[in-house]
């Protein structure tokens, strides 16, 4: 019986074909692994600049340039005293020596206190002072550095603040303040607090040559380390629209706030963060994303 | 047979597995496009309920300020709380906005905003506060009456003797001794006279002293240009009797001639700043509490009563039978001419507490000095 087979032209007519549809599907397959990685990645990115134009921006909204909350300012960097919490201060210590604050989780049914972060030595207090009359024009936020902070559940038990049944075992924080710095007289229960700390926010480049969005606070010596809160963003440059962080600092009418001594001026601020994306969905270029919002500081 | 198997065996090739292979590449592009969106619009929607719910808590907060009744500077204690807005939308948002009074003139306003309109299930939240401060006008508390000029007190009272009618609540008078007083001060004694001017200080007048003399006058023109700038009712002169009025159960306190009602009712707290533009006269039985600035002279005809502060850029004359003041009276004496009368069975009664809550139940809230706002996290 004869068997039919192929010619030698047939095969190689076939795998040059099979070759063309394998490269081709193989090319289709890398590309598509790349897009999926890429896709990923672009994701990531953005959620980054969500969290850089989120992060920054509560930050910025209660700062009080005229107050001198803007310590240092660049177009990649801010140094501020930032508001970590606000409260109402339940009694005064004895000479002045430091505040008992509402506990955050009081029962009454006003929020009198919250903190971001737990206040710490080396922190500022910052009391409005009222004054002697009832007048606004002798009213002053008084700012008191902060020595020492202590949870107790014993003060304030008369406060008109406090239910004394329900918030029995609610958590007091009590300020002390460092020696030298005394409450005026003039402060008494019920005076609103805002404490503040310094904090620095840059753009810098990490160990693996990546750069992140840092944050670094001051601890009452120095500033801590600096640590990534969000990031990668695209590399600094000074160029108009390439870096992964520019800050720039308007006044009331728009004008760009660049001195410091200026800085009292600032009413607005606008964060652009940018990223960039390997090589793009396309295979052919990097795809660059970038989200700007800008913020009115609220005290002024 | 062997026809049919050669047609199904002509089929086989490989362009079936080619076209699922598209097919699924195909799929594999789109499901990566649409996590991509998908992403994006989770995320955006996150981004607008964040926003959303920020901008309805800072407009719920300025709404709150801007529409604050001056009822409450009166009637909230310290460590009071009070609900000023409460509502939630049809699409799911919702907005608190509470005031807790921190001292006597301190205020704590906290609006929350919760945005889930999107149908997340974890609703974005943003509470904000506010430092607020009753902004009160300066008003001196030094005599029953301070004059700029001529003083006659003819068969009337001036008394600051003793602390009249105190405040009823230690948040409007926080000491609890009166100040002490002058009965009339004026920038000469010869200028208080009786029926006749004799140099010594009339009868029925009281104070410590009764009569006493100030180089610098406090009754200024600063005085009421500051209050002219807070008028809550500015009414052009003549006669007017004022009486407290309600609506629908209330104080009516958009009625210009609702004074207020000192003897306590639905406007017990109603303490309106009066302006009059002209030289006004107080009919009989005017009945009114508050701050009152009179451009001009102002008369209390018999039975007229004013509880709180009264400043006239000219002279007050309080004649007749039961005609009262009570607080504080400041007349400039403008023309120099003529003279503020206190006469047949008028009076003028200091009393701090009444003058303090007279001008606290008037003060309108204001921004704490450069730091108001705050968020809470």
């Amino acid at each position: 019986m004869k068997r039919r087979g192929f010619t030698t032209v047939e095969l190689l007519v076939v795998l040059v074909m099979a070759g063309i549809v394998a490269a081709s599907i193989g090319g289709v397959l890398r590309r598509q692994q790349r897009f999926f990685a890429n896709a990923a990645s672009l994701v990531e990115r953005r959620v980054s600049l969500r969290d850089a134009t989120g992060i920054l921006p509560a930050e910025m909204r209660t700062l009080s340039p005229p107050s001198g909350d803007v310590i240092a300012f660049s177009d990649s960097s801010l140094e501020i005293r930032a508001t970590i919490g606000a409260a109402v201060a339940c009694d005064t210590l004895a000479n002045g020596a430091g505040l008992d604050l509402v506990p955050v989780r009081a029962t009454r049914s006003n929020q009198l206190t919250a903190f971001s972060t737990t206040p710490q030595a080396g922190d500022i207090a910052l009391v409005l002072d009222a004054g002697a009359t009832s007048a606004a024009t002798d009213d002053a936020w008084v700012e008191l550095p902060i020595d020492g902070v202590a949870s107790l559940t014993t003060a304030c038990a008369a406060s008109p603040f406090i239910d004394p049944v329900a918030d029995a075992s609610a958590a007091r924080l009590r300020l002390r303040l460092a020696s030298g710095s005394r409450l005026p007289p003039t402060v008494g229960p019920g005076a609103l607090v805002h404490v503040l700390r310094r904090v620095r926010y840059r753009l810098y480049r990490t160990s693996t040559s990546d750069w992140y969005l840092g944050y670094s606070e001051w601890d009452g010596a120095g500033y801590t380390v600096v640590q990534p809160v969000s990031g990668p963003f695209a590399p600094y440059s000074r160029r108009v629209g390439s870096s992964g962080l520019m800050l720039r600092y308007l006044d009331d009418v728009d004008v760009p706030v660049t001195l410091l001594v200026d800085a009292p001026r600032i009413a607005r601020i606008e964060v652009v963060a940018r990223t960039e994306v390997g090589r793009g969905l396309s295979a052919s270029q990097a795809i660059v994303d970038s989200q700007t919002v800008a913020v009115r500081v609220r005290n002024r | 047979m062997t026809q049919l198997r050669a047609a199904v065996h002509a089929r086989a090739g490989f362009a079936l597995p080619a076209a699922i292979m598209a097919l699924v590449l195909l799929s594999a592009l789109v499901a990566g496009a649409l996590f991509v969106s998908t992403e994006e619009l989770r995320a955006g929607r996150a981004d607008l309920a964040d926003q959303r719910a920020l901008a309805a808590a800072e407009l719920a907060l300025e709404r709150a300020i801007v529409t604050w009744d001056t009822q409450r500077n009166t009637q909230l204690v310290v460590g009071g709380v009070v609900v000023l807005e409460r509502t939630t939308s049809p699409g799911g948002d919702r907005v608190d906005v509470l005031a807790t009074r921190t001292q006597r003139n301190t205020l704590w306003l906290t609006a929350r905003a919760t945005s889930a309109g999107d149908g997340r299930r974890t609703p974005a939240r943003h509470t904000v506060s506010a430092a607020l401060r009753f902004a009160e006008p300066t008003v001196p508390v030094t005599a029953a009456l301070t004059a700029g000029g001529k003083v006659i007190v003819d068969n009337g009272t001036v008394d600051a003797s003793g602390p009249g009618v105190p405040g009823p609540s230690s948040l409007i008078c926080p000491d609890a001794a009166p100040p002490v007083a002058a009965g009339i001060l004026l920038p000469d004694t010869t200028l208080a006279c009786g029926a006749t001017c004799t140099g010594a200080a009339p009868a029925g007048v009281y104070g410590t002293p009764p009569v006493a003399a100030a180089t610098t006058l406090t009754s200024d023109s600063a005085l009421s240009l500051a209050l002219a700038k807070r008028a809550t009712v500015v009414l052009p002169g003549g006669e007017v009797v004022a009486r407290p009025s309600t609506a629908n159960g209330a104080c009516n306190v958009v009625d210009p001639v609702n004074w207020g009602s000192p003897a306590g009712g639905a406007c017990a707290d109603h303490y309106p700043i009066v302006r009059v533009t002209g030289d006004v006269t107080l009919g009989p039985g005017s009945v009114g509490q508050g701050v009152l600035l009179v451009e001009g002279s102002v008369r209390f005809g018999a039975g007229a009563h004013f509880d709180g502060v009264v400043v006239a850029t000219n002279d007050i004359e309080v004649v007749g039978a039961d005609a009262r003041i009570t607080g504080v009276a400041h007349a400039r004496d403008r023309d120099g001419a003529g003279a503020s009368r206190v006469a047949d069975g008028g009076v003028i009664r200091f009393d701090a507490c009444t003058a303090q809550r007279a001008v606290l139940g008037g003060a309108r809230l204001e921004r704490a000095l450069g730091r108001w706002w705050a968020e809470l996290r």
